[in-house]
């Protein structure tokens, strides 16, 4: 087999290797941006629910707390002032900047969940993209490869024609 | 008082509510990676291919190149080949043309000359084995070839041209110089042709022509050339003086021709005198004298008068001796006369000597010897010769002397007769020892002769043993002599030295007629003859000596000896006689003499390059020469040579396969040494063998090398077969079977050969070649007798045709009674 008929095999088979596989390197990096992106997203959703069980639990544990400072004024025979109020008053502001706090703190979670989600997909989109055109690439540089080699091949021939003509001239 | 619980801060909230993992993130590198890695197995094998491509391609191209340059530079070989043998071919067709061309006009060469060059050319671009770029190089390096052999050749007519224009005019002027000296100096023809013979001068030394004359030499010479005569014509020495006078007063003559011409006048009047002289010298030689006569012939001559004698033969005898000066006259008084009275004294005495010595030789007996000596002492004898007793006494030692000189030269100078010898002796002995008519024997004499006769007889008895020891040294080498004639001089061993031996072969080699002959014998003795050997390697070395250009007689000599060895195929005197380092050279010259003159081969062999491997150049072409018997026709260089020779036609087909196979093998070799293509040196010697062979009945043979050898062979071949199976009826051999070949390269002796060159045995089966060409004549003539009588008798049939039956035949088929035609 000629080196041509090689080099031009090869360049092909390179080419055809590099496209499908860039080909198949971008479904790959989009499914698993994809994946990633729904796997924040169900984090999200996870940490909304969190937030939310969360906030309130605190409200209950913070009217459990406030009865059972009812119930131990009451018991003393105190009236609902100074500092029993303040104390009252204190669970009840203190509950609600806790709940403030956490619905806060599950927002920002869960924002940073959904740009996660939308960064994977952005990354996968990216990444597909450049496969995509690394397998453009490929053919181009098969078909340059194949030009290559048979551009060799013509220079050898005219090489060896020179060769011919001088030795019979 | 009870306590009242407070509220309890929970932690940091971004603490309490951390996000969760609901599963591990997957990694796009992971999971593109197998694509990557067909994305790279794709790379690599694109790389691969692209590498091996490029090596392939690199390799291809090295491979081209080298291809390319070796293909070149074989082409540039083939070339140099072609070029060297088209050269070698060109040189030689150009020297053969210049040496055969007799233009005398450099026009006429040229265009002669052009013509070959053109063929040439044409040969060359006519080929098919070159490429044109190899044609136009061999063309263009011939070319200063061409310009130089044409102006060499171009010189060479001119000057032929000016030797012919020059004889012409030399010729011209030398005719009508010997017109002009015919005449007087001042005859009006003469002056005319004086005249004609400057301007003829003048005319040639203007058109570069080398008369050899000039016009002042011709003036010096017709004027050298009538005084000369006038010399040559002077009798006296008066006539000499004028013309002297004259030659001084000469203005033509130089003082070169003037002095010549004086030194020729005193050689005329020596001349004259010497003339005079040797008139007197042989009148006194001639005189009839007794030695009464002496004194006044003494007189005369010192005198200057004239002497009146008588010769032998009675006639009269004048001797002016006033006619010679007296210094002249005085040597007649001093030396001339006394010499001639004093010849006939030792003649007398040399008679008497050699008359003993004669009869000695004769056979005389040492009696006789005494006999004749006594007879010198007779009384008559001495009146008669004027000899005395002490005369005849030293004339008889001088007669013991001299026969024993003579002895001694016998045993010296080699083969004598013992019996002659001794008698020699036995009578020089008597004569010194014995008394004769009563005399003292001259051994007892006393004085200066009684000396002289004893020293005569002592060397007697030295010649007496040197005759001993040669006897033996001549028996000895007589013995060697036969066994050299017995071919055993190098078996048995009879104690000769190298040289003895050497001697013995010699002796034994000059008792043989032929070179033949000696030869058959050296081969018998399976002996060196040094001599020869000696003669051989000086002829190689003077052969190849550059600076020889002449064969001289020893080479001749042992080319001669060579070719009869090569002739007689005795491979044990070629080895006994050349040696080893000389005998590629002769085996060369054998090979190309057998084909080329000695000059060519000569050529040849300095052009040779000695370092060839000749052997393994002729492998190419030894499957087509080394072939067996009938192989050989289908041989392209044989049936090529073969169609050429014969024309194409059926003729018989040659049976000397050896000869042909080993003549062309060996040639093919030779022309190998010249850095000929193998293929090429083959068709050379097959060219050059048929060119010098011709087919005759079954064999090729040798064209004779002599100058142009009349006989039709084949003619001869058929005359002489037939009159061998004419004389041996009884043979059973077809006529086609037989040939003739020369004898041993001979031309004068023919044998009828058999198969390609077996003799035959039977009558008549070797002729010469007077011989050969009678029946040759004879067969001619007896051809022309039949040819002129079948020609009559067809001549008769056309007239009898033409004219119808004669009158006697129409007469014989008529009835003389009824008048009508006979009945059969």
């Amino acid at each position: 087999m000629d080196p041509m008929t090689i080099a031009a095999g090869a360049s092909a088979v390179s080419g055809l290797l590099g496209f499908k596989g860039n080909r198949a390197s971008a479904r790959a990096a989009e499914q698993t941006a994809e994946y990633n992106a729904r796997l924040a997203e169900n984090e999200a959703i996870l940490l909304g629910r969190a937030t939310t069980a969360r906030e309130a639990g605190v409200r209950q544990a913070s009217d459990s707390l406030a009865g059972s400072q009812i119930t131990a004024i009451s018991k003393s025979g105190v009236q609902v002032t100074g500092s029993p109020l303040l104390a009252l008053a204190n669970t009840y502001f203190n509950t609600e900047e806790d709940a403030m706090r956490i619905r806060f703190a599950g927002n920002i979670e869960q924002m940073n969940k959904e740009s996660e989600a939308a960064l994977s997909r952005a990354t996968g989109r990216s990444q597909a993209a450049g496969f995509r055109l690394a397998a453009v690439n490929s053919l181009i540089g098969a078909a340059s490869g194949v030009a290559g080699a048979y551009q060799q091949q013509s220079l050898l021939g005219l090489q060896k024609d020179f060769y011919t003509q001088q030795e019979k001239a | 008082m009870p306590r009242i619980p407070l509220y309890n801060r929970t932690g940091t909230p971004s603490q309490e509510i951390g996000a969760q993992s609901v599963g591990p993130r997957a990694s796009i590198d992971a999971f593109a990676a197998p694509s990557r890695a067909v994305v790279q197995l794709g790379q690599t094998i694109g790389a691969a291919g692209q590498q091996y491509s490029d090596q392939m391609n690199r390799f291809e191209s090295k491979k081209a190149q080298i291809e390319f340059d070796f293909a070149m530079a074989e082409k540039n070989a083939e070339t140099d080949r072609v070029y060297r043998e088209s050269m070698m071919n060109y040189a030689r067709q150009s020297q053969e043309f210049r040496e055969t061309n007799q233009d005398t006009s450099t026009d006429g060469f040229r265009k002669a000359h052009d013509e070959l060059n053109d063929r040439f050319v044409q040969s060359v671009d006519s080929r098919n084995d070159l490429t044109p770029n190899q044609k136009r190089d061999i063309k263009g390096r011939l070319m200063p070839t061409f310009v130089a052999q044409s102006t060499q050749g171009s010189r060479e007519a001119f000057a032929r041209g000016q030797v012919v224009r020059s004889q012409v005019a030399k010729e011209s002027i030398a005719t009508m110089i010997g017109d002009a000296r015919q005449l007087h100096a001042n005859h009006p023809d003469r002056k005319r042709l004086v005249g004609e013979i400057e301007a003829e001068i003048l005319r040639s030394e203007r058109d570069g022509l080398n008369t050899g004359y000039s016009v002042q030499s011709v003036r010096v010479a017709f004027e050298t050339g009538d005084i000369d005569t006038r010399i040559r014509a002077a009798a006296t020495s008066d006539q000499l003086d004028e013309i002297s006078q004259d030659i001084l007063k000469s203005t033509v003559l130089g003082p070169n021709s003037q002095a010549t011409l004086q030194n020729r006048i005193n050689t005329r009047r020596n001349q004259l005198s010497q003339e005079t002289y040797q008139d007197l010298i042989g009148d006194l030689q001639a005189l009839n004298v007794n030695f009464d006569d002496q004194d006044l012939l003494k007189k005369s001559a010192k005198n200057g008068d004239v002497y009146v004698g008588t010769n032998e033969d009675g006639e009269e005898v004048i001797m002016d001796f006033g006619a010679v000066k007296p210094s002249v006259r005085q040597s007649f008084v001093d030396t001339l006369i006394p010499r001639r009275f004093k010849e006939i004294d030792d003649n007398v005495g040399q008679v008497m000597v050699s008359t003993i010595m004669s009869n000695v030789s004769g056979g005389n007996s040492v009696i006789d010897t005494i006999e004749d000596a006594a007879s010198y002492y007779g009384q008559d004898f001495l009146n008669r010769t004027g000899k005395d007793k002490s005369d005849v006494d030293a004339i008889l030692v001088e007669t013991a002397q001299q026969i024993q000189q003579e002895a001694a030269r016998m045993v010296a100078s080699g083969p004598f007769e013992q019996d002659e010898v001794n008698r020699m002796l036995d009578s020089v002995d008597a004569l010194l020892q014995q008394p004769i008519v009563g005399n003292d024997a001259f051994v007892r004499d006393a004085g200066a002769l009684g000396d002289k006769a004893n020293g005569i007889a002592n060397r007697v008895a030295t010649i007496r043993g040197d005759m001993s020891k040669a006897l033996a040294d001549a028996a000895q080498m007589q013995s060697g002599v036969d066994l050299v004639n017995q071919g055993r001089i190098n078996i048995q061993d009879i104690g000769l030295t190298d040289d003895e031996k050497q001697l013995a072969i010699r002796s034994a080699l000059s008792e043989r007629e032929t070179l033949a002959e000696q030869i058959n014998l050296l081969s018998d003795n399976d002996a060196e003859f040094k001599q020869w050997t000696g003669l051989l390697s000086a002829a190689k070395n003077r052969l190849m000596d550059p600076s020889v250009t002449e064969i001289s007689d020893d080479v001749t000599s042992a080319l001669q000896i060579f070719n009869a060895i090569s002739l007689q195929g005795r491979e044990g005197v070629f080895d006994n006689h050349i040696k080893s380092k000389d005998r590629v050279f002769w085996n060369s010259w054998k090979t190309l003499t057998s084909i080329h003159s000695p000059e060519d081969a000569l050529s040849i062999i300095k052009t040779q390059r000695q370092e060839t491997d000749v052997n393994l150049s002729y492998e190419a072409v030894a499957d087509q020469v080394n072939v067996q018997g009938e192989e050989l026709y289908q041989q392209g260089w044989f049936t090529s040579a073969w169609n050429s020779l014969t024309g194409g036609e059926d003729v018989q087909m040659p049976e000397n396969i050896s000869h042909i196979t080993t003549v062309v093998g060996n040639l093919t070799k030779e022309y190998i040494k010249l850095g000929i293509d193998p293929e090429a040196a083959l068709t050379q010697a097959s060219d050059d063998f048929f060119r010098t062979h011709t087919n005759v009945g079954n064999v090729l043979l040798r064209i004779p090398d002599v100058q142009k050898f009349p006989d039709n062979l084949q003619q001869m071949r058929d005359v002489l077969v037939d009159k061998f199976l004419q004389e041996n009826p009884d043979l059973t051999i077809e006529p086609e079977e037989l040939s003739i070949m020369n004898v041993q390269g001979s031309v004068d002796v023919w044998r009828i050969v058999r198969n390609g060159g077996y003799p035959v045995t039977g009558t008549s089966n070797l002729f010469n070649l007077t011989k050969a060409r009678d029946l040759v004549e004879e067969a001619n003539k007896r051809a022309a007798g039949e040819a002129a009588a079948e020609g009559l008798a067809d001549a008769k049939a056309g007239i009898r045709s033409a004219t119808g039956p004669s009158a006697a035949e129409i007469a014989k088929d008529i009835d003389p009674f009824t008048g009508q035609p006979r009945m059969p």
